[in-house]
């Protein structure tokens, strides 16, 4: 498709707490602009519909499916994505927390689960299994590894670094 | 294919009105995306442009108005669950949004968009006809207010017209001594659309006699509606089991009258009179 017959929208935002600015296609999804424009891949697509939850990121601190947003709608916003939660060779906690436990297999709905967990701890630093479990129900893990996803999010929201999880 | 169209995003509501005036026709609103991406994504959606009304202040409010409970169409799932407005005067339908599709849905999901696409299962609308909803529609040429199983027509379909905007939907706040329930059966617990919800708002005397009740089945009828056989079965009995599923009974021959003997009627008849009558058990004989 040509791009010299589409009305571009111009749209600028924070990502991964660094300003960008660029040019995207209106019909485009916030997903495909982040993939395929600015090259960050760590969030990925898994059904397209908003179902699997592979690509969850934080959007003004809520864990949103960049899939169902439209590219043009990220204009003005702060946006994270899994990219921008470790510091440095510095894992965020919650990753910390998965590998401890060994919460991750294929790895492709890590990303998402990640997003999912720190847009949680966020909100509700000390969560019940429960609040755990539901905050998580919109991501798929196809390995069905799912136990020790919510043990390891579990695990740490009841540890002194749950509040660490939240200024980070 | 994916759909193509230009998007425009109005910074007041009076420049989304005179927007639509002009293109209504050519023109899909979206707030938080959830229905119109995928359309949008299977090529489906066909329009010139899609208007962004999400972040319209006068779309976004929560608040009691003369008597009534407003909430702006651009409110999101997640935003009703939580507001002390809503839990306070509304909590079934507080209930309901935070059973909608999943965290992130509820994050981007609105309740305008909810009663505009009109799904039959959407779980935002049994609880709004129990609190006899009604919804405000703007244009640039005027205001209508309908009430929302006038607003709705079938499944997907309903009287909104082209350069007309789903404003706020206005609530009758619950009543104190009032008791509530939302009960829904899915596939999974997050994220399937819900084969058949109930919301249920019920009132009782000091004699142990039901006052008032009212009840909304969704899924099971074309269009949204209130049960009002099953609550004429409840009303000014006291409630027990027995009349309990008397009423489940009533909702079930409503769905076939409306429907017809389907192939599924089989397994949707049991499974409607089940829900109902977990919700009347809620309603009534479950603590708090």
């Amino acid at each position: 498709m040509q791009n010299s017959d589409i009305d571009l929208v111009n749209i600028q935002f924070q990502l991964n707490g660094k300003p960008i600015r660029l040019s995207v296609r209106p019909f485009d999804s916030a997903l495909a602009v982040i993939r395929d424009e600015i090259g960050l891949t760590g969030t990925k697509e898994g059904c397209g519909i908003g179902e699997c939850g592979a690509c969850t990121i934080l959007v003004d601190g809520k864990a949103i499916t960049a899939c169902l947003m439209l590219a043009p709608q990220l204009d003005g916003r702060e946006v994270q994505t899994i990219e921008g939660v470790a510091e440095g060779d510095t894992l965020h906690p919650v990753q910390q927390a998965l590998l401890a436990h060994g919460a991750v297999q294929c790895g492709f709905c890590t990303p998402g689960m990640v997003m999912s967990a720190k847009g949680l701890l966020e909100a509700n630093s000390h969560p019940t299994r429960e609040e755990i479990a539901d905050a998580l129900a919109g991501n798929l893990c196809r390995c069905t590894g799912y136990v020790q996803i919510v043990d390891a999010i579990e695990e740490l929201a009841g540890s002194p670094r749950a509040n660490e999880a939240v200024k980070r | 294919m994916r759909s193509r169209f230009r998007y425009y995003r109005p910074t007041s509501l009076s420049e989304a009105l005179d927007f639509l005036a002009l293109h209504g026709t050519d023109t899909a609103i979206v707030a938080g995306g959830t229905d119109l991406m995928i359309s949008a994504r299977s090529g489906d959606l066909q329009c010139k442009y899609v208007l962004d009304v999400s972040r319209l202040n006068e779309l976004r409010p929560v608040a009691m108005s003369d008597g009534l409970l407003a909430i702006g169409s651009a409110v999101t799932h997640a935003e009703i669950a939580a507001h002390p407005v809503t839990r306070d005067v509304a909590p079934v339908l507080a209930k309901a949004a935070s059973c909608v599709g999943s965290t992130q849905i509820r994050n981007m999901g609105t309740i305008g968009g909810n009663i505009a696409n009109a799904s039959p299962a959407a779980d935002t609308i049994p609880p709004l006809m129990v609190h006899n909803a009604k919804i405000v529609v703007k244009s640039a040429s005027g205001e209508r207010v309908e009430y929302l199983g006038d607003f709705v027509r079938g499944p997907y379909v309903t009287i909104l017209k082209p350069g007309e905007l789903i404003t706020h939907v206005l609530l009758e706040p619950m009543m104190s001594g009032y008791r509530h329930s939302f009960q829904r059966i899915a596939r999974r617990r997050a994220l399937s659309i819900a084969r058949m919800n109930v919301a249920a708002l019920g009132l009782v005397d000091g004699n142990g006699v039901i006052q008032d009740l009212r009840l909304s089945v969704g899924s099971v009828t074309p269009r949204p509606c209130r049960m009002t056989v099953a609550e004429d079965v409840l009303t000014s009995n006291k409630p027990d089991k027995k009349v309990f599923w008397e009423a489940a009974e009533k909702v079930s021959h409503e769905m076939v009258r409306w429907s017809g003997i389907r192939p599924t009627t089989e397994y949707k008849k049991p499974a409607v009179e089940g829900l109902v009558y977990r919700a009347l058990a809620d309603l009534f004989l479950s603590e708090g």
